[in-house]
C-alpha cells in the first residue's frame, strides 16, 4: 500500500473515531471546535502534536492515558511536572476529554 | 470507495498532505477567495500556513521582503555563545513546496481598504478578499532624543533579529575585560516583556567566561518587570553582583542617548557612559498597519477579541505584536497561537459561519544559562467579550525549585524552539538528523 493511501485512511478513521466517542462524551464541543483547542498544544508539542525533536508526542495515544494523564495534570498530581500543570489548569474537563480524544485519533508518527 | 473518491473527498491529492487537524474537510476544500498576508514571522507564518491547512482551496500570498527570517527567540542564546546565529534562520519552502502559498519576497508600501488592495515596493497591485497584517514591531524613532537609524549602527536595539544583534555581539567581543555593557529597557507595552531580563543573563554568561571583570548595569524605564523575582534570583544565584538593575524610581529612566559618547542621560540628568551600550527603544507597530489605517493614537493596533479582525476596518485581520491583545503578551508564542485563530476565523467568515470559539495559550521561557530556565504560562480565553487569563491557570515557575527543576526547563526550552519554528516555517533551525 502506498503510503499516502494509508494516510487517508488513518485521517478517516481519525475521524470516524472522534465522532463515535465524541458523541459518547456527549458535551457539545464540535469536531473544528476540538481541533482549534488541540491546536494550542502544537507550538510545545509539535504541528498536530507529532515532531521528534519537540516536547514528547501526543498523536495516536490512547484515549484514556491522555485524559488521565490531563486530569493528573490539571489537579497537580504529577510530581516534577515543569509547566503541564500551569496550562492544563486552563482548561476544563469537557475541553480535556475533547483533546484527548482529539490526539487519540490522530495517527501516531513523526514529523 | 476507491482511493480517487478518497482523495477527492479530502480535497484533492496536492492538499493531503495538509490535511490534518485543522482541517476543516470537504466544505473548506471548495472555499474559494483571496488571502493576503504581509510578513512572514511567527504570527504571518503561522496564518498562511494554517489557511491553507484548513482551505486548500485558498489563494493565500505572503509578502516578506526577507529570504531567510532570523527569530528574536533564542537571538539571546546567540549572544551568550549557546546558538549560532545560522541556526536561528528559517526560509520559506515548506510554504511554498508543501502547502501550496505564495512567496512574493518585497516589502508592502501601502494598504488600499477601500479598493481592497496592496501596493508591493516594486509597484505591483495585489487585490485581497481578507488581508492579515503580522508585520510585528516598527522602533518609535521620533521617542527618545538623539536615537535614530544611524545612531544604532552603532548603539545597536538588536529587537529586531539578525543584522542588529550581529553588531551587538561584535561589540561585546571586542571589549576589554573589565568594561561596562549597558542595556536600557522602555516602558510598557513593548515586544517581549521578559526579553531584555533574559539578554543580560546571556551577557552575563558570555562574561563570566570570558571577560569575568566585567560588569552590567540595566537602567529601566519601568520599576518592575516580567518574572522579576525568578530573574533577579537566577542573576544572583548564577551570576553574582555582576547584574545591577536600576528602576524608574531610582532614576532608571532614560531620556536622551549621545551617539558620540555611547553615553545616556536620565530623567534627572545623570550620564552613564559604556563601553558597550544597548538601547531597547520605545516601539509601535509595523508601519504597514498605519497605512492600512488600522492602529489608535497608542501606535498599536485594536482588534475584535473573537476573531482579531480590525475594530477599524473591514476584512483587515491583524496578529502579532502589532495588536492590543492585553494581557496577552507580545511574543511569538502569542503570534502563533493568535495565527491559528485568525485563520480559522477566515475561513469561517468566507464560509460564512459563525467563527468558533478562541483559545490561545502562551510560554515564555527564558533561558539564564546552558543549566538555568524560568517560564511564565498563560491559557487565555474570551470572557464577556474580552481577552482574559482563565482563573488558576499560568503563572511563573516556583521560585523555590531545585537546580534539575531549571535544567529541565533549559531543555523544553529548546524543545519547544524547535516545534514552534517548526510548526511556522518547517523547519528547526538546526541541521536534523535523517531518520
Ligand atoms: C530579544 C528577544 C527575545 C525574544 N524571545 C522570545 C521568546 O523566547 N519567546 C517568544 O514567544 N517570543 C520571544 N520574543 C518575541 C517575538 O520575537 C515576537 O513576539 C514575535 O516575533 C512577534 O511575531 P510577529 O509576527 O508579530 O512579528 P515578527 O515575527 O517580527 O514578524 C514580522 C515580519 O513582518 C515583516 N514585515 C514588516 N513590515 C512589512 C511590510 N510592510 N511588508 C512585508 N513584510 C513586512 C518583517 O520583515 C518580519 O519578517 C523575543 C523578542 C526579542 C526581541
Ligand atoms: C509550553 C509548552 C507546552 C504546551 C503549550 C503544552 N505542553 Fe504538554 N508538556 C510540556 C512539558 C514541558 C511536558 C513535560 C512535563 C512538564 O515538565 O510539565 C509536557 C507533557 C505533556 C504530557 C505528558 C507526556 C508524557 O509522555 O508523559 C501530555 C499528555 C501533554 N503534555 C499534553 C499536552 C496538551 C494536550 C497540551 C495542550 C492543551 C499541551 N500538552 C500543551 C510542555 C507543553
Amino acid at each position: 500500500m502506498p503510503d499516502s493511501w494509508k494516510f487517508v485512511g488513518a485521517v478517516l478513521t481519525a475521524g470516524l473515531l472522534f465522532t463515535s466517542v465524541h458523541s459518547h462524551a456527549g458535551d457539545g464541543i464540535s469536531y473544528q471546535q476540538a481541533s482549534l483547542l488541540a491546536a494550542t498544544c502544537f507550538a510545545c508539542h509539535g504541528t498536530d502534536g507529532r515532531m521528534a525533536e519537540g516536547i514528547d508526542p501526543l498523536a495516536g495515544r490512547s484515549y484514556q492515558a491522555l485524559r488521565a494523564t490531563l486530569m493528573a495534570f490539571r489537579d497537580d498530581q504529577i510530581p516534577n511536572a515543569t509547566v503541564m500543570n500551569r496550562i492544563a489548569a486552563g482548561y476544563s474537563e469537557e475541553e480535556i476529554d475533547a483533546i484527548a480524544t482529539y490526539f487519540s485519533g490522530l495517527p501516531a508518527g513523526r514529523e | 470507495m476507491n482511493r480517487r473518491k478518497l482523495l477527492q473527498l479530502l480535497g484533492a491529492g496536492g492538499a493531503l498532505a495538509a490535511a490534518g487537524p485543522l482541517a476543516s474537510g470537504v466544505v473548506a476544500a471548495r472555499t474559494r477567495g483571496r488571502v493576503v498576508v504581509i510578513g512572514g514571522g511567527f504570527g504571518g507564518a503561522t496564518t498562511a500556513k494554517y489557511l491553507k491547512r484548513m482551505a486548500p482551496g485558498l489563494q493565500v500570498t505572503l509578502v516578506e521582503p526577507a529570504s531567510q527570517f532570523y527569530t528574536c527567540p533564542f537571538s539571546n542564546l546567540y549572544l551568550g555563545g549557546m546558538r549560532d546565529m545560522q541556526y536561528i534562520a528559517h526560509g520559506y519552502d515548506e510554504l511554498r513546496n508543501r502547502y501550496g502559498v505564495e512567496v512574493i519576497h518585497q516589502l508592502a508600501e501601502d494598504v488600499d481598504a477601500g479598493s481592497h488592495s496592496v501596493r508591493l515596493a516594486g509597484g505591483e497591485e495585489l487585490g485581497y478578499d481578507r488581508l492579515v497584517l503580522s508585520p510585528g514591531i516598527d522602533i518609535d524613532w521620533d521617542a527618545l532624543e538623539g536615537y535614530d537609524e544611524e545612531v544604532a549602527q552603532d548603539i545597536p536595539h538588536a529587537w529586531k533579529a539578525g543584522e542588529q544583534t550581529r553588531i551587538l555581539r561584535q561589540q561585546l567581543e571586542a571589549m576589554e575585560d573589565g568594561g561596562t555593557f549597558i542595556l536600557t529597557a522602555p516602558e510598557n507595552p513593548f515586544r517581549c516583556p521578559p526579553g531584555p531580563y533574559e539578554r543580560v543573563a546571556q551577557i552575563a554568561h558570555y562574561f563570566s567566561r570570558h571577560k569575568p571583570r566585567s560588569k552590567i548595569l540595566v537602567l529601566d524605564a519601568k520599576d518592575g518587570f516580567s518574572k522579576q523575582g525568578l530573574f533577579m534570583d537566577g542573576w544572583n544565584t548564577i551570576y553574582g553582583d555582576m547584574i545591577e538593575w536600576v528602576g524608574r524610581s531610582d532614576d532608571g529612566g532614560i531620556v536622551r542617548v549621545d551617539g558620540r559618547e555611547r553615553a545616556v542621560e536620565t530623567e534627572f540628568g545623570e550620564i552613564h557612559h559604556a563601553d558597550v551600550l544597548n538601547v531597547v527603544p520605545p516601539q509601535k507597530a509595523g508601519f504597514i498597519a498605519d497605512r492600512a489605517g488600522v492602529t489608535d493614537a497608542s501606535g498599536w493596533v485594536p482588534v475584535k477579541p473573537e476573531t482579531f479582525e480590525s475594530r477599524e476596518v473591514d476584512d483587515i485581520y491583524v496578529v502579532g505584536d502589532a495588536t492590543i491583545a492585553a494581557p496577552m503578551p507580545k511574543s511569538g508564542f502569542c503570534a502563533n497561537a493568535q495565527g491559528r485563530v485568525v485563520a480559522a476565523a477566515i475561513v469561517a467568515s468566507l464560509e460564512d459561519r459563525e467563527p468558533l470559539a478562541p483559545a490561545w495559550t502562551n510560554t515564555c521561557y527564558s533561558v539564564l544559562a546552558p543549566d538555568y530556565a524560568v517560564s511564565v504560562a498563560g491559557v487565555y480565553r474570551l470572557v464577556d467579550g474580552e481577552i482574559a487569563e482563565v482563573e488558576g491557570s499560568g503563572g511563573l515557575s516556583p521560585a523555590d525549585a531545585d537546580a534539575d527543576f531549571r535544567r529541565r526547563e533549559v531543555e523544553y526550552a529548546i524543545r519547544w524552539y524547535n516545534a514552534i519554528a517548526m510548526d511556522a516555517w518547517g523547519t528547526t533551525g538546526l541541521p536534523r538528523a535523517l531518520s
